[in-house]
């Protein structure tokens, strides 16, 4: 701080425009604060070496160039010659509410349209996808109702283990499906499509497919997976159906006792 | 309302007057304006006075450029000298280096008026020397202090410093001069 003090008041010492009186008075209270004499005045005589040099005087061409550069600017305001800093400027004055508004308004529907944008290419997007996505469901319906008419087994087991991938077979599906294990001549087809069936059991459609089965089978193997799924499922539908095997006397030994032990849940 | 002759009018009337498109007024201010302006590069640019004298040149024209933004809350020579201190600041830009300045200095079509005196010569030469060896800013305030209508308060308020700094910086470029030029003196004796 006192530095800065001794600083100033050399400064003011050479700078300042001071009478003599507070010339001597500065002068003292630098010596007092350990200057010497000789030190202040050579700072003084620097000082001075740049007033030895006086400043020449400028040349004519300084002025012509001004006047001249003022001439024109009169001439420009006389003929109305738009001040292109002034247009500028009074222009954003004026505009400048304007264009607050205008700029709030553009970034809103700069807003809204991006948010429309993004939603519309998402829904276009979604769409296309469930449109492809429900293209490739039906060409693979397709597809594996016209495996399932092949003479192939193989070709038609295939086709029953496409379906049971499948999420949500149409109607048409599941009773091709229901066909097949009704009636399909190879037991390892019917045994499968049976399978690829309980997949799908909480469907009505299914359900009373395979009560209706019941009557449909042959294969001891299919009589007694069906009687464990219908139970399973506790299909008291089939109960009528039971009854009426346990009247056959040509049903399987094994089928029989499955088939009572069902009905005795069921009831 | 009588008309307000010229000598009434301060320099902020004057101003509003060339703002207001009485650009004739500029002319009043330009008289009493242009030696200190020129004095200021002059020192600024050691001596250059072709450049002194456009950068004089360039100050008007922005002063034209921008009246309109002169609104006289301020006194015209703080914003005659802040601009004359932007376009010394773009000046040194272009130079880019204080040696361009020296070198421009030792040419040939720098200092012109006459100094009869060598001892005079030599001390002038020396001086301009130990300036050039000076940054820019350093050099700014020391000229700044030499014109006379420069008070401290103008000085501080052009360079948004505050006086009490003004007068600091002021003392500490003196000293760095002294000893430039100090130094320079020695080994110019040291070469008789």
């Amino acid at each position: 701080m006192e530095k800065y003090d001794f600083d100033e008041r050399l400064s003011q010492l050479i700078y300042g425009d001071l009478s003599p009186d507070e010339k001597s008075r500065i002068i003292a209270g630098l010596k007092v604060d350990g200057m010497t004499e000789e030190e202040i005045m050579s700072y003084v005589s620097v000082a001075g070496i740049l007033d030895e040099y006086p400043v020449p005087d400028p040349s004519e061409r300084m002025d012509r160039r001004f006047y001249a550069m003022l001439g024109e600017e009169k001439k420009k305001i006389l003929l109305g010659s738009p001040d292109r800093y002034e247009s500028k400027r009074s222009f954003f004055l004026s505009a400048w509410p304007l264009m607050k508004i205008a700029a709030g308004i553009a970034l809103f529907i700069l807003g809204f349209a991006t948010a429309s944008w993004i939603n519309r290419t998402s829904q276009r997007n979604q769409n296309q996808m469930a449109q492809l996505s429900g293209e490739v469901k039906q060409l693979k319906e397709t597809l594996v109702m016209s495996m399932m008419q092949q003479s192939s087994p193989v070709e038609r087991i295939k086709a029953v283990n496409m379906i049971s991938n499948m999420d949500d077979p149409e109607s048409r599906v599941i009773s091709s499906l229901l066909n097949v294990l009704n009636h399909d001549n190879n037991d390892n087809v019917r045994l499968l499509a049976l399978e690829a069936l309980i997949r799908y059991s909480g469907i009505k459609q299914v359900r009373d497919g395979l009560v209706t089965s019941l009557s449909h089978q042959t294969s001891p193997l299919i009589q007694m997976r069906l009687t464990d799924v219908l139970v399973a499922l506790h299909e008291t539908k089939a109960l009528p159906e039971f009854r009426k095997m346990l009247n056959d006397e040509s049903l399987n030994y094994s089928v029989r006792g499955k088939i009572n032990k069902a009905v005795v849940i069921l009831l | 309302m009588p008309a307000l002759k010229n000598r009434d009018l301060s320099d902020n009337e004057l101003m509003i007057l060339v703002a207001a498109g009485d650009t004739d007024k500029l002319g009043i201010l330009y008289e009493k304006y242009k030696m200190p302006l020129f004095t200021y590069f002059f020192r600024l640019t050691l001596g250059d006075k072709h450049a002194s004298e456009d950068l004089v040149h360039t100050v008007f024209y922005r002063v034209i450029k921008y009246r309109k933004t002169f609104t006289g809350t301020g006194d015209f020579i703080n914003w005659v000298f802040r601009i004359a201190h932007n376009t010394g600041i773009d000046h040194n830009r272009r130079l880019k280096h204080a040696d361009s300045y020296r070198n421009e200095v030792m040419g040939v079509d720098t200092v012109v008026y006459e100094v009869p005196d060598i001892e005079k010569n030599e001390r002038r030469e020396l001086l301009y020397k130990a300036l050039g060896e000076m940054k820019a800013e350093d050099r700014e305030i020391l000229t700044m202090g030499k014109i006379d209508c420069l008070k401290y308060t103008e000085i501080a308020n052009i360079l948004k410093i505050s006086e009490s700094n003004v007068k600091i910086r002021m003392f500490r470029a003196l000293k760095k001069l002294k000893d430039i030029y100090n130094n320079l003196e020695k080994d110019s004796y040291g070469k008789v």
